[in-house]
């Protein structure tokens, strides 16, 4: 409710405005059509319903005034691009911010209100009509009713005029021309469209303003609508009637429940002045609405977006947001991520992800090591894009590493929301347009599609792994592998680090009885040979031909003597 | 026994009354709905408001008047009308003229403007 009310409350200041500037050009069309007039307090309606999010750049609307529920200020001392704080959701209940208590109290107060103005609206009508119950048929849609002062339309679907008794004389057919007028424009619908926008606006005292100059408008419409066809002794009559349908009163009292109410006085001024507006003034006038609508129905174009220029330092009080006030499920999603990654939960975490491919799934999977990441601030860079600051933690055994800033981003497909762990790694036609530059770690390895092709070759090599048969060539020669190996084998096979392979390679030359080699047999047949001189190991298919070379970032030598190191301490 | 006062609508609805009565109330229903445009309902509610002004007498479903077309008067509408209705409309009706207040002077004023459009003058 407290969201909503802070819609309302910010599209009534645009509205507001909107108003103003109708009123305005409403005076200077008054003498040109009534029809107009009325017409633009349509264009106050769409902008008091919809929330728009149409931009132009001759929009007069000033900058989107966002209300946020929280004015809480808060100080990020962080170096890079400062999003909005992230407020968890436990620290958004506790009664620290009087703000949010007062502006449940608002939203609170505005709803009664509201449902109390509509109630009541229902209230009049329900009792009116009991009342009209007893009224006699005339002819179709016209009763007679002693409860009637005067004559009026009731009802939006089967509407019926209701005429006092006291009405016979040769006004009434004017009478029933007016209300008819008002049937077939369907104003009765638009007066009470106009009462429940009333209702739900009711704290802002433009809205009333416009309630009371529509009311008016509308009655001016419909008299210029009836009248356009008479002629001088018609619309004396007409302008007769509108008289004898007003209540003389002893006691003179200004009624200031709407005080936009058409006067008789004004009316009758109206209708007896009324001159067809001439087709080029008509035009000219259209243009004018036109106008206001374009300028008024609009947003402004936002001149400074925020993922161009992020907020620098210097502006560190940003307000705060709770997640259910953000775009709920690109932070939710996030925080199921980041509670994945805490846990450990390694197929939820790998979810949320997407892989270049199975293996390259698996391959991190393996390499999973739970990680604290707490969530930082937040900003919204695109429609379906979000950036999500986090201190990044890795976890491993006891020990944790170095607290790190990152950038995460929240995108959405068909899948459903995912998480892009680098500015890297966003698809391009995301990027497009965005300057991620402030969000690109400088100390990641961008993942290239080189480095996916080195995972690849990993889980090629991972076959390896517990091979079936090792051939030494003379394990007892096998060089020392210093301390440039500091893991087992089979990390060693599944480091990425520096991988190249070169598929259908040119016909090897067999190692000479001299050279030191290893042979490795896999599970599925194939043969992988590392030798001493080379950096290549050779990949056999059960055929015995050579379909791939691997190079590692070590010299063959090594690698033997590394792997002997691992043969005798697995 | 006083002169009794009804309503405008009440003395259309007396009016059949007395060309049929006395009448089965069923069919004053369907009467009062052909000639009024009354729902069932109201004509019931109108036969129960007469009777306990003393106009009307319902009997066994048989409805009779119980004064005559001369002895009732049709009510002024504004004094009947202070206690049960203020006259004022809901904001959100379509009324041919509010009924705003207008000072007698007013409407003088008015109707001296029609008057000379009449003549041809120009408001």
């Amino acid at each position: 409710m407290k969201e909503i009310f802070c819609q309302i409350l910010s599209m009534s200041l645009s509205a507001g405005i909107l108003i103003l500037a109708i009123a305005v050009v409403r005076f200077g069309l008054c003498r040109v059509s009534r029809n107009l007039t009325a017409g633009l307090w349509g264009i106050a309606a769409l902008r008091l319903i919809f929330p728009f999010s149409l931009q132009s750049r001759v929009s007069l609307i000033p900058e989107p005034a966002v209300i946020q529920p929280e004015q809480m200020a808060q100080t990020a001392a962080l170096q890079r691009p400062v999003l909005r704080p992230f407020v968890p959701m436990q620290e958004q209940t506790a009664p620290t911010a009087p703000t949010v208590e007062l502006l449940e109290i608002l939203a609170f107060l505005w709803l009664a209100v509201a449902i109390g103005m509509l109630l009541y609206g229902l209230y009049r009508y329900l009792r009116l009509k009991g009342m009209l119950a007893s009224a006699v048929r005339a002819e179709g849609n016209v009763w007679y009713s002693e409860f009637v002062v005067s004559p009026f339309v009731l009802g939006v679907f089967r509407p019926r005029i209701y005429l006092p008794y006291s009405l016979t004389g040769e006004e009434v057919p004017y009478v029933l021309a007016h209300e008819q007028m008002h049937i077939r424009r369907g104003d009765p619908l638009w007066k009470l469209l106009g009462y429940a926008l009333l209702s739900v606006y009711w704290f802002h005292p433009l809205a009333w303003l416009a309630y009371g100059l529509f009311s008016r408008d509308l009655e001016y419409a419909c008299d210029e609508c009836v009248i356009r066809n008479y002629n001088r002794e018609q619309r004396a009559a007409y302008s007769q009637a509108l008289l004898q349908c007003t209540v003389k009163s002893r006691r003179f009292a200004a009624c200031p429940v709407f005080f936009g109410e058409a006067g008789v006085k004004e009316r009758v001024l109206q209708v007896l002045r009324y001159k067809k507006a001439k087709i080029g003034i008509l035009i000219a006038a259209l243009l004018v609405c036109g106008v206001v609508a374009v300028c008024f129905l609009t947003n402004p174009v936002s001149e400074t977006p925020a993922f161009t220029e992020p907020v620098s330092e210097t502006t560190g009080s940003v307000p705060a947001q709770t997640p259910e006030e953000v775009y709920p499920e690109a932070l939710q999603v996030y925080s199921d991520y980041v509670d994945a990654f805490r846990t450990g939960d390694k197929e939820r975490w790998a979810g949320y992800l997407r892989f270049q491919n199975d293996v390259v799934r698996q391959l991190e999977l393996d390499t999973f090591y739970p990680c604290d990441l707490q969530i930082l601030g937040w900003e919204q860079l695109k429609e379906n894009l979000w950036v999500i600051s986090a201190q990044y933690e890795l976890i491993y055994g006891n020990g944790r590493t170095e607290m790190k800033l990152i950038y995460n981003f929240v995108t959405e497909d068909q899948q459903g929301w995912y998480v892009i762990r680098s500015a890297y790694h966003i698809p391009e036609e995301l990027a497009a347009g965005l300057n991620l530059s402030p969000y690109i770690d400088p100390d990641a390895i961008p993942m290239t599609d080189n480095m996916a092709e080195q995972m690849k070759i990993c889980a090629e090599l991972r076959e390896f792994a517990e091979p079936t048969k090792i051939q030494w060539s003379d394990p007892e020669q096998a060089g020392d592998p210093g301390t440039e190996f500091p893991m087992n084998f089979n990390d060693f096979l599944g480091s990425t680090d520096t991988w190249e392979a070169e598929y259908n390679p040119a016909p090897v030359t067999q190692p000479d009885s001299s050279c030191q080699t290893v042979r490795l047999y896999s599970p599925e047949g194939n043969m992988l040979l590392i030798r001493a001189d080379s950096p290549w190991m050779e990949f056999y298919d059960g055929t015995g031909a050579c379909t791939a070379r691997y190079r590692c970032f070590a010299e063959g030598e090594k690698v033997i003597g590394y792997l002997y190191l691992w043969m005798q301490n697995p | 026994m006083e002169t009794p006062k009804i309503f405008e609508s009440e003395y259309r609805f007396c009016r059949i009354l007395w060309e049929h009565e006395p009448i089965k109330s069923k069919e004053l229903v369907k009467l009062c709905q052909e000639q009024l445009g009354w729902k069932p309902t109201t004509t019931y509610t109108v036969i129960k408001r007469l009777s306990e002004r003393g106009v009307v007498k319902n009997e066994n479903t048989v409805v009779s008047a119980l004064v005559s077309q001369e002895e009732v008067q049709a009510a002024q509408v504004d004094e009947m009308m202070e206690k049960t209705f203020d006259g004022s409309l809901p904001a959100f009706i379509a009324a041919f003229s509010r009924n705003r207040k207008v000072s007698p002077e007013e409407i003088d004023q008015v109707q001296a403007m029609i008057d000379r459009f009449r003549r041809g003058e120009q408001p």
